[in-house]
């Protein structure tokens, strides 16, 4: 498969009145194309931050602080803004958690599609007409000619999330980042939203990074997963492999703390709270929640083992020179 | 520990709609009966829309219903003066960024219940009441002092918790209590409310639009459809054999956190969306979105019959089993 985003060593901070937070703390992963990577975190685990950088998106306080993001063969840190601009729409795009507020209530729905269509695919009038109803037909979009006449209050919440998808398309792009985007929808409406989005893959060969808190949807859609957390990378798998054998105990935490339809055996939840990103401990980022936390894990930030191929963990329990001579705390 | 402790009779919750871009009326709650045992827990789920939060509030008689009967171990409670009974039910809500007023301290917050009905003698025995209540949480004296915004979501709800405990209720709508917080963080509080429930012998309502979580927590579970029950079971029966189609969808909608070689059951992808609820279907209103629809759906509602012991359902397919 041909590698299409490469981050390397990424560090992005965000210069504050109170401090440095840095909310992305060198983490490097890699995508495919055609492939679909789930980044799953909590709220404050940089898995948004890392998208923003992917489309350029940083603004004052915030700054890349190292590392690069390699997208086709160019680093887009190092790009200006303007040639940024090239890039969205056309090569990447986005769509984002609330479909409520993303579209412009004044203007059609066609109308706003048009513009995408205007802007990144460079064509006007009957030619612009025919790429709106192939787009929303692209996204399952019933009689896409008489939606396209009608304003974004008479779609519901997962019309809207297919309009976005439909904008996003608009350019061609090769990829698509997904920032939560079915966390404001039902459960029956997402259902149909990761339909549409495994269907992308499938029929236009997209690569899509899908930003969620859901293990669950990751399950059901991601080819790789990466687990953030205090803006680090704490594990890195292959899907399947990830839910068959979690090795960092926050992967394992997460995974117990979820309710399951098929047993009612007690959740077992991760104690305390996520930590201070103004003050990151020097060590693991987890190790002040973590039940198994050595002395080393507070002092030094665990490397990452290779489990197997594809497979790695920042874990010090996993680590040779930890497992000889290890002090529980 | 058998006996009811809240029961609603045909309850109904109309909202009269009049603005430039529609009129009509919206049926929120279109007659719901159910009854919840003493230090049971019955779970409601069902999409946005579907009236389960406007029940929990109707139940609490925070908004007043339009018809219907609601009963407190006997007592009908739809008329008259609720303050009594205000100290008996209380609430959890979702938000816990909106639900405590951000410029009163904490101690202020969960004491503010005690002060309205007036459950100390002397200043001294409402702050060791407040510390109390603090600690049953999980949160400590220190904390006391502080104000909402120098909590996390999982802290800020446990504030709320103890807010809602405060009057010592024996029955608490749980109103979507953890959707607001992240997974890890979930978790802890849905077994700080277990725990509560057990010490504390509370009963609840627990809204939730997360199946899961409701399975978890529930003895029953009550689904709800455009502001009606569509199907009631206890928990365990309900997801292993739901006999509703909408149940079917929505259990079956849920993405598993598991290997995808594991998972056995085909996802079955409902189509269409609600539809609004100023113009709700005729006869069943699951039929635009329902697989099995046939004619005679449009013609007659379903009523919520029991179809074997304990497990009601409303649909013309579902044949009685016993």
């Amino acid at each position: 498969m041909e590698r299409l985003l490469e981050i390397n060593n990424l560090k992005v901070s965000f210069f504050t009145h109170a401090g440095e937070v840095r909310a992305v703390n060198d983490i490097s992963y890699t995508l495919d194309k055609g492939e679909i990577i789930g980044v799953v975190g909590e709220s404050g685990s940089g898995k948004s931050v890392t998208a923003s950088t992917v489309m350029g998106l940083v603004e004052n306080p915030g700054r890349v602080t190292g590392g690069s993001v390699i997208f086709d063969g160019r680093d887009i840190t190092k790009l200006s803004s303007k040639e940024i601009r090239k890039l969205r729409g056309k090569e990447i795009s986005m769509i984002f958690q609330d479909p409520m507020t993303s579209l412009n209530p004044v203007y059609t729905i066609g109308s706003q599609v048009k513009e995408a269509i205007k802007l990144y695919y460079g064509k006007t009038g009957k030619e612009a007409d025919a790429k709106a109803i192939e787009l929303l037909k692209l996204v399952s979009i019933n009689e896409p000619e008489r939606r396209l006449k009608q304003y974004p209050h008479e779609f519901s919440g997962g019309m809207r999330q297919r309009v976005m998808i439909a904008i996003a398309l608009a350019g061609n792009p090769k990829m698509l980042i997904a920032d939560e985007p079915t966390t404001a929808l039902d459960v029956t409406i997402q259902a149909q939203i990761l339909e549409i989005i495994r269907d992308l893959k499938s029929k236009i060969n997209m690569s899509v990074m899908m930003i969620t808190h859901d293990l669950g949807i990751v399950a059901d859609i991601a080819d790789k997963v990466v687990v953030m957390y205090g803006g680090k990378i704490v594990e890195a798998a292959p899907c399947e492999e990830i839910f068959r054998h979690p090795s960092h105990p926050y992967t394992i935490g997460l995974l117990n703390s979820i309710p399951k339809l098929d047993n009612d055996e007690p959740l077992i939840p991760i104690e305390g709270s996520p930590i201070d990103l103004l003050n990151p401990p020097k060590g693991c980022p987890f190790a002040q929640r973590c039940d198994k936390c050595l002395k080393v894990c507070i002092t030094n930030m665990p490397p990452y083992t290779k489990i197997s191929e594809g497979h790695s963990s920042a874990c010090w329990l996993l680590d040779e020179r930890a497992k000889a001579g290890g002090d529980k705390v | 520990m058998n006996e009811q402790l809240i029961k609603v009779e045909n309850i109904k919750q109309h909202f009269h709609v009049h603005n430039t871009f529609s009129r009509g009326v919206v049926k929120a709650v279109d007659g719901v009966s159910f009854s919840i045992k003493k230090g049971e827990t019955l779970g409601l789920v069902g999409e946005s829309g579907c009236g389960k939060t406007t029940l929990g509030r109707t139940i609490l008689r925070l908004i007043e219903p339009t018809s219907g009967k609601i009963f407190y171990e006997g007592n009908d409670i739809t008329s008259g003066n609720i303050t009594e009974y205000r100290k008996k039910m209380q609430i959890i809500f979702q938000d816990p960024y909106a639900s405590l007023d951000p410029r009163m301290s904490v101690a202020d917050i969960v004491g503010e219940p005690l002060d309205i009905h007036k459950l100390y003698r002397n200043k001294k025995e409402r702050s060791e009441k407040i510390m109390a209540l603090l600690r049953t949480v999980g949160l400590n004296s220190d904390h006391a002092q502080r104000y909402p915004h120098e909590f996390s979501g999982g802290q800020r709800q446990r504030i709320g918790i103890a807010r809602a405990i405060a009057v010592q209720p024996s029955f608490i709508v749980c109103d979507e209590p953890v959707s607001a917080l992240d997974v890890s963080i979930q978790a802890q509080i849905i077994n700080m409310l277990e725990e509560m429930q057990h010490k504390m012998s509370l009963t609840y309502l627990f809204i939730a639009h997360d199946l899961s979580v409701v399975k978890h927590i529930s003895d029953n579970v009550g689904v709800m459809y455009l502001g009606s029950m569509v199907e009631l079971a206890s928990s365990e029966e309900l997801y292993r054999k739901p006999l509703h189609p909408y149940t079917q969808a929505l259990i079956s909608s849920i993405p598993v956190a598991k290997p995808k070689s594991e998972i056995t059951t085909k996802r079955q992808v409902l189509k269409g969306e609600i539809p609004s609820p100023l113009n709700p279907p005729s006869g069943c209103k699951f039929r635009t979105r329902c697989p099995m629809a046939k004619e005679e759906c449009a013609q007659s509602d379903p009523e919520l019959r029991e179809v074997s012991p304990g497990h009601l359902c409303a649909c013309h397919f579902v044949k009685k089993s016993v």
